[in-house]
């Protein structure tokens, strides 16, 4: 029996020869083959390429490196007795550490741990890890460790605890191994594995481990082992070359003039870094001579006249090419496209840039490539999914997509939903979460909740916040759920609003904004979250994890609806997660308390994936491993950014691997860049590369991934001359926006996006309301007002149905910390129209209703505004000269309309409450107002205050007349201005712009322009947009302002001040 | 408590408050809130269910002693009992606003009365234009009056007046005589226009429109420029808040506010509407008190014209001054026992119906559903096809499918604003949403059988020619819930498209309408206040449901003008009228809190 090694750097043609040697192996087609490859990705891809070979695919079994020792196992005898596996023992090595024995004889150990519950179970894990891997890289520790009798190290302390634990019932793998080879020699159980083993096939394995190597070697003595490896320059011996830069570090470190012949040929830097793995496995597989003996090369694809950028790497990787061997790069092979990196701000943006390219590529070569013959590889798939699905759902051109590997814990499934709940913490019950979850669909559909709209605009109104009962004596309770949740209630029944003591013992408004059906869509959110709270109180009390997978049972039961047609597959799978996770910790029946159980059981409910996905069709989207190796048309790469990539190796110090490294060990930085040599390699058209490379807060440069950087570099060194400036202009950097101007349709300079329909910059208007007849008609004095008070406002709601709000899109989970300029405005407007004997009253109110940061805090602010508030009253008092307040009807007969309604006065004075300091949005529809007044020639004043000073008109300072010209002059505005924007800025006075009049129109309209395109008042920002504040509307915006001053500046010049 | 009552929302309501002995009567509150009813009885009876789960409720004495939770009149407490009846505060809070609401109405109209008299008589040139003209030769008495006069000349003499009356008995005439009425005593009167939905307001404004009455020019053009609304918008709908802009301390700036449709309105709007009525406001109310009520809880308008001792009830003097200003001896007012009902005087039920006779298919067949008249529905089961009414029993597919061949202009209609015209002609009426017959089976049945015409080419989405029912407000849409449109592309561009009177249409683009439903069939509540030509209803297979009552089928029928099929075997058809809606409230024993 035999070893072959087969040697290639195209893994297409490496499965040919797999394909020929399963047809030679058996002529039999019920007898199984055996493939061992290291993911599910090249499982698939094998399928196919079998499938192409042979005309069909069957029979054929794929197997990973860990799995084939225990299988063996079982080929070889009858009874079987499982293996140790991380999962199988985590629990258990935390029961070893609960046990006083380890405390007393390891306290240094127990010490970092007894505080702190969590810590033990990290610890465990760790262990568990570690001792997954020592088995098959540290086989022969393992062996001593079972040799030996007593135990000074804790590790080998808790292993041994372990293994007299399981003793046959589970095994180790060295165990297994030295089990194996001794049924070898009984000839009976040979021939059972015989039968059924025809050979073996280690299909483009990467990583081999010394426990496997010595598996093998006396395994190929029976049966035919072959081995399928990918090289990347097969015809040279490059294992022992060194780069110039190893070299020069080499020589600096001995500080020696070392002769030339000291030193290794130099080789291609890209193939020497980031080869060590393929290095290490081949230095492992020649410590046994049989294998370089059968060592066969005839599968070399060497690649010919290489034209593009991409070609020419590879290429310079196939020959082990350095400096003057080196392919020379041009510049036109930089813009050749077969090699792009992108930078950008966001990952949102990586994955709109790399639709563009995809498109871009397709619209190159109708026709020619295929949405499954692109790969894209994300450094983090849970990440990029949502902004993947977001972009390839809603573009133009649509590709047909996979997205693979994503945590089954993510989004809005069954799993992501149970994360949720699990993560859900008594503490904190953030208002936002729970709302986030009565929207999941399980939770909707389990308490018949529809409205989430109207739960979420009561929550705010119930100022629920956060906390369940929160605290009396620092107010917190006010934004608790508990106090909010009797608010609600109380609410359904009583209405009015009134200070209520409930019997529960707590004063409060019952919130009155609900009744109808609406309260039953609050009784079922009520319910809800008291479930909730009963499930959280129950995890105060430790128990055994067993019992806790009973709790994660009946909150799955009491809080979800499963449909079985949608969610079933996910049921199962949660389920058959539960009852294993259980059977993993059968024998632990400690208490634990909730906080180490969920540490523990989240993280193995992330570890689900997601595999059913894979290769389903379409552009493949997967995370970086499963697929790296596959050569594909067209490979992208997301998310290679600086610090993520290469991954750190984080190895705790008591990691015997680390203590004592030795070759083949797993590395996890050799580990990635192994992947990016091969993803380098197996792109066969195009690679494109993305990363965040700069800020979008700060809008500062971040490099990209130093194996990225080492290729840019590689790849600049290649250009005659290596102007390291060139580095610039081959990154496209790509603005923060998919709307940037910087797009256009590829002109000099221009990107590219198919994502940003170019006539959408234009704004879009919305369809205009069918113009009404005109009619001699009635208009309400309210609606004058509204209009006099912001004529682009009126235009925009009444011409085009334009209301623009600022929603809150997320509820707060804080408590008011500050009311804010505007909400002190407020409350002041609001005091005054109460006399100030009743301030005491309405602080209790208010902050009862949630409008005021909470305890003292609140009440200093409030005294604040209070002390402000009862001044003017005072003052307002004074000018009312004890009046009772009347309301005058309005009716008069202007020209183009009969205008009616109603005048609110204090005897014989019309008083302009101040509403903000500048009288700024007031003056316009109160001096309308009292020119209603006056046009009646009605005997009455008019009071206002600016800034600080009081302004009176007395009643003959303006004419009937005057009046009634002023209300011509609104009215036919506000006629005209329904159909198109009435030119008038009646606020311009204040704005910074006040001075401009005395400049250029230009000038002028430019700085116009630019203040209200940022305006806080919506309208005024849109009608901008629009245009209306541009030249072309200019002269008579101006004219009408100014005759309006004018008109006020007449009655009296300290209404408007007129330069 | 079972375990299933965790899921129960009554349960959950009644668990909401910490005190066990009162939660069995606060989950049969909150059960009978959403069956309509506004309040309990304070001893409710156990019935064989309650007895099974063990429910057991306290007697009134114990349930009074409940002081934190239970309180009375004057209390602020969640709930109140009063009159032996159990309620919400909030309900019993509006119930008593009502009332007390209706008093104030009256005792002010009572300060104008001489006024209003001296005003009336100086318009007696007119009365001969308001006086009814159709034949009465050998109508009883009752139907022969002019009923409609007498409503004008009350409207014109009192604050609150109320008028009930089926299809047709002209309750729009009513209003168009009211209002020209008062325009001539007082030109500068301001008129408001109101209805639970758009679509009826918009009807009442096209109705009064088109009238026949010989009206002054100037009292036609302010007909024409009234804006019907909706009693919200009337109301001033406030964003995220149950209460409106006008209410009692700032009331409705109107001299005549007209409601129409009045019996969908619910108790919190209709005691609103009246806290928002002023000392100088006319509050005219009108309605078809057979008609389904509101979904939301309370029938106040029902409950109103219940007060049958008051209807069409006047006293000597009144009906002297009607009679003297019906100049026809043949319409005068009948005499009635006089009583002293707080209302009487003020409601008014229009009986004589100008659409359909005593004999006509409708007329005759609404009549029997209302007073359960078997032997006469039962003359309806498998007319010929022509018949103004028939039941189709057992219900078969048929003739729904020959019904369905109506749809077939619309799509086929070039222009949208006639394909919008052509779609109100007919439409398909449920009982429920879900099951056979109902709403969405139907809307299948009907998109299926389009299809197969090669009508249609229905998928999940927004199809072409696809006709849909707006289902909530939406103020930035400027799309009020009941809105019917058509989906259509014109000039490339995928609308809903919407009919906003006068021949003009106006288009949503379908990627703003979020909800909505087809509607080639809608549910008999959601068809209140519309009328078509042709009606087909669908009935359940099911004697058992609570829905199923002669209101239902009632109103279901009389949205028919011209034709009414019914889908329903026998005994359905029996089980529905032997069915009566009786809601619970205090508004009947309360009349004396007057």
């Amino acid at each position: 029996m035999s070893y072959q090694l087969y040697i290639s750097n195209s893994l297409e043609q490496l499965s040919h020869l797999l394909a020929d040697n399963l047809g030679k192996e058996s002529p039999d087609v019920f007898q199984q083959q055996h493939i061992i490859t290291q993911t599910q990705g090249m499982n698939k891809w094998l399928t196919g390429q079998i499938a192409i070979q042979q005309g069909i695919t069957a029979q054929i079994a794929f197997h990973t490196p860990n799995d084939i020792i225990g299988l063996l196992h079982e080929w070889l005898s009858e009874k079987a007795s499982p293996v140790i596996t991380a999962e199988k023992i985590r629990w258990q090595i935390w029961k070893e550490l609960n046990q006083p024995e380890f405390q007393q004889t390891f306290p240094a150990i127990a010490q970092y741990y007894r505080e702190h519950p969590v810590r033990q179970i990290a610890l465990a894990v760790e262990l568990a890890d570690l001792f997954d891997q020592y088995q098959i890289y540290r086989h022969s520790t393992i062996n001593d460790w079972n040799d030996t009798a007593s135990a000074t190290d804790f590790q080998q302390y808790l292993w041994k605890k372990l293994h007299a634990y399981y003793k046959e019932r589970v095994l180790d793998k060295p165990g297994i191994v030295k089990k194996l080879k001794k049924a070898l020699a009984n000839k009976d159980q040979l021939q059972l594995l015989r039968n059924r083993v025809k050979g073996l096939h280690f299909f483009g394995i990467a990583v081999i481990t010394p426990l496997h190597l010595e598996l093998f070697k006396t395994l190929a003595e029976h049966i035919p082992l072959h081995f399928y490896l990918m090289n990347p320059a097969p015809l040279y011996y490059w294992m022992d070359d060194e780069t110039e830069k190893a070299q020069i570090k080499r020589k600096q470190k001995n500080k020696l003039n070392m002769p030339s012949g000291d030193f290794n040929r130099p080789g291609n830097s890209l193939l020497l870094g980031w080869g060590t793995v393929i290095k290490d496995s081949f230095a492992l597989l020649f410590q046994q001579e049989e294998l370089i003996n059968e060592l066969y090369d005839d599968w070399v694809v060497t690649p010919e006249n290489p034209t593009t950028l991409l070609q020419k790497i590879q290429a310079d990787i196939f020959k082990n090419a350095w400096g003057e061997d080196r392919h020379i790069i041009n510049e036109t092979d930089l813009r050749d496209k077969s090699l792009v990196v992108n930078s950008c701000f966001t990952p949102a943006r990586e994955v709109e840039v790399l639709y563009n390219e995809l498109v871009q590529l397709v619209e190159a070569r109708p026709g020619e490539i295929a949405p499954r013959e692109i790969l894209v590889l994300c450094s983090n798939i849970d990440v990029y999914a949502p902004y993947i699905q977001a972009v390839f759902d809603n573009a133009p051109y649509t590709f047909p997509y996979t997205i693979s590997d994503e945590k089954v814990s993510q989004g809005q499934n069954l799993f992501g939903q149970l994360q949720h709940l699990l993560q859900l913490e008594e503490e904190s019950m953030i208002a936002e979460e729970i709302l986030d979850l009565a929207e999941s669909k399980f939770i909707r559909r389990r308490f018949g909740i529809s409205n989430t709209t109207l739960i979420r605009e009561t929550l705010q109104a119930a100022n629920i916040r956060r906390d369940i009962a929160g605290q009396q004596q620092n107010d917190t309770r006010l934004v608790s759920w508990e106090y909010g949740l009797q608010r609600i209630a109380y609410g359904w029944c009583i209405s009015g609003s009134p200070l209520y003591k409930t019997p529960e013992g707590d004063t409060l408004i019952p919130l009155d904004s609900i009744e109808g059906d609406n309260i039953f869509e609050l009784v079922r959110l009520h319910a809800l979250v008291k479930e909730l709270i009963t499930h959280l109180e129950e995890r105060k009390r430790n128990r055994p994890v067993g019992e806790w997978i009973n709790y994660v049972r009946a909150m799955i039961t009491d809080l979800f609806s499963i449909n079985e047609e949608e969610d079933g597959d996910d049921y199962q799978e949660l389920i058959a997660h539960l009852d294993q996770y259980a059977t993993y910790a059968e024998d632990v029946t400690d208490a634990v308390s909730y906080e180490v159980f969920n540490h523990h059981f989240s993280a193995s409910l992330e570890s689900v994936t997601r595999l059913q996905n894979f290769g389903r069709g379409g552009v493949l989207f997967c995370s970086l491993i499963p697929m790296r190796s596959i050569p594909h048309k067209v490979v992208a790469m997301l998310g290679m950014n600086y610090d993520e990539f290469p991954r750190k190796d984080r190895r705790p110090d008591f990691d015997l691997q680390k203590q004592h490294p030795a070759r083949g060990d797993r590395n996890i930085r050799n580990n990635d860049k192994h992947l990016l040599l091969e993803t380098l390699l197996s792109a066969r058209e195009h690679l494109i590369i993305s990363y965040q490379g700069q800020d979008a807060k700060q809008n500062q440069a971040i490099p990209p991934s130093a194996l990225v950087d080492e290729l840019i570099n590689y790849i600049i060194e290649g250009i005659p001359g290596a102007d390291y400036r060139k580095r610039k202009d081959f990154i496209v950097q790509h603005p923060l926006h998919g709307f940037s101007g910087r797009y256009g349709n590829g002109g000099p300079n221009q990107l590219i996006t198919y994502l940003q329909p170019l006539q959408t910059w234009v704004p879009a208007k919305k369809t205009p309301m069918p113009a009404a007849t005109p009619k001699r008609s009635t208009i309400e004095l309210y609606d004058l007002c509204t209009f006099i008070k912001s004529p682009f406002t009126w235009y925009l709601q009444k011409k085009w149905q334009l209301y623009l709000y600022e929603e809150e899109i997320l509820l707060e989970d804080a408590e008011i910390f500050e009311l804010g300029k505007q909400g002190e405005k407020n409350l002041l407007n609001e005091l005054l129209d109460y006399p100030p004997s009743t301030y005491d009253a309405l602080y209790k109110k208010m902050l009862l209703l949630g409008r005021l940061p909470l305890s003292n805090r609140g009440r200093i602010i409030f005294d604040g505004i209070a002390a402000e508030a009862k001044t003017l009253y005072e003052e307002l008092d004074g000018i009312r000269m004890g009046q009772p307040i009347q309301s005058i009807s309005i009716n008069l007969e202007l020209s183009v309309a009969t205008l009616k309604g109603v005048v609110d006065v204090y005897g014989d004075r019309l008083i302009v409450r101040q509403k903000n300091s500048k009288l700024k949005k007031e003056l316009f529809p109160a001096f309308t107002r009292y020119c209603c007044l006056r046009a009646q020639n009605l005997p009455i004043s008019f009071h206002c205050r600016k800034k600080d000073k009081l302004i009176t008109i007395d009643a003959a300072q303006l004419s009937p007349e005057q009046a009634m010209s002023w209300l011509e002059f609104v009215a036919k505005g506000m006629i005209e201005g329904t159909e198109k924007p009435f030119l008038l800025f009646p606020e311009w006075k204040n704005a910074k712009t006040e001075h401009y009049f005395d400049n250029g129109k230009d000038g002028i309209v430019e700085a116009l322009q630019a203040e209200l395109q940022y305006s806080q008042d919506q309208y005024l920002a849109k009608a901008n947009e629009w245009g209306y504040f541009g030249p072309a509307y200019f002269d008579e915006l101006k004219a009408n302002t100014e005759f309006a001053w004018g008109f006020l500046n007449n009655i009296d010049k300290n209404l408007i001040k007129e330069k | 408590m079972g375990t299933n009552d965790i899921l129960d929302v009554n349960w959950q309501f009644a668990r909401a408050f910490p005190e066990p002995r009162l939660q069995p009567h606060l989950r049969l509150l909150a059960k009978k809130l959403q069956e309509g009813h506004i309040c309990i009885d304070a001893t409710p009876a156990t019935t064989e269910e309650d007895a099974l789960t063990g429910i057991n409720y306290l007697p009134e004495k114990d349930l009074s002693e409940l002081k934190p939770w239970v309180g009375n009149a004057t209390t602020i407490s969640p709930f109140i009992l009063h009159r032996r009846r159990l309620y919400l505060h909030r309900y019993f809070h509006y119930e008593t606003s009502l009332l007390s609401n209706i008093q104030r109405l009256l005792s002010t109209e009572k300060l104008y009365r001489t006024d209003y008299l001296n005003k009336l008589q100086e318009q007696t040139a007119l009365m001969k234009e308001l006086a009814a003209t159709h034949a009465v030769d050998g109508l009883p008495p009752h139907l022969a009056a002019d009923w409609q006069l007498a409503a004008a000349l009350m409207a014109a003499i009192q604050h609150l007046t109320i008028i009930t009356g089926g299809p047709g008995t002209g309750k729009t005439t009513t209003v168009a005589k009211i209002i020209w009425l008062l325009l001539s005593i007082q030109p500068s009167l301001r008129i408001a226009l109101a209805a639970p939905t758009g679509k009826a307001a918009t009807r009442m404004a096209e109705s009064l429109q088109s009238t026949t009455l010989p009206l002054p020019g100037a009292v036609k053009s302010i007909l024409e420029q009234l804006k019907p609304s909706t009693l919200h918008r009337l109301l001033g709908y406030k964003q995220d808040s149950i209460y409106f802009r006008y209410n009692e301390e700032q009331p409705l700036p109107y001299d005549l506010v007209i409601v129409d449709e009045c019996s969908m309105i619910d108790v919190t709007i209709f005691a609103k509407l009246l806290s928002a009525i002023g000392p100088k406001t006319r509050l005219l109310l009108l309605g078809d008190k057979n008609q389904l009520a509101s979904v939301e809880a309370g029938s106040m308008f029902g409950d109103l014209c219940n007060q049958t001792e008051a209807i069409n009830n006047f006293t000597d003097t009144t009906r002297t001054l009607l009679n003297d200003c019906i100049p026809d001896a043949k319409r005068k007012i009948p005499t009635s026992t006089p009583n002293a009902h707080p209302l009487a005087e003020h409601i008014i039920e229009l009986q004589y119906s100008h659409r359909f006779n005593i004999n006509s298919g409708i007329g005759r067949f609404s009549h029997a559903v209302l007073h359960n008249q078997t032997d006469i529905l039962e003359s309806f089961l498998n007319q010929p096809p022509n018949a103004e009414v028939q039941v189709i029993n057992p219900p078969h597919e048929t003739a729904l499918e020959q019904f369905l061949t109506g749809y077939k202009d619309y799509i086929q209609a070039a222009d949208i604003s006639e394909a919008l015209r052509l779609f109100q002609q007919q439409r398909i009426l449920c009982a429920t949403r879900e099951g056979k017959g109902g709403l969405y089976d139907s809307n299948q049945v009907a998109e299926a059988w389009l299809k197969k015409q090669q009508l249609l080419q229905p998928d999940n989405g927004f199809y072409e020619n696809r006709p849909i029912l707006i289902t909530r407000n939406s103020q930035q849409l400027n799309l009020i819930n009941g809105d019917i449109g058509i989906v259509r592309t014109i000039n490339g561009q995928k609308k809903v498209w919407f009919d906003v009177g006068n021949g003009q249409v106006r288009g949503v683009s379908i990627h703003y309408i979020q909800n909505a439903e087809t509607v080639f069939a809608m549910t008999i509540h959601k068809s209140q206040g519309s009328e078509y030509n042709r009606v087909l209803v669908r009935l359940p297979d099911n004697t058992h449901l609570p829905l199923l009552t002669r209101e239902l089928l009632y109103t279901a029928v009389t949205r028919a003008k011209q034709q009414a099929i019914i889908l329903s075997s026998r005994e359905v058809l029996k089980a529905a009228t032997a069915a009566s809606v009786s809601r619970a409230s205090g508004i009947n024993a309360r009349m004396d809190e007057i």
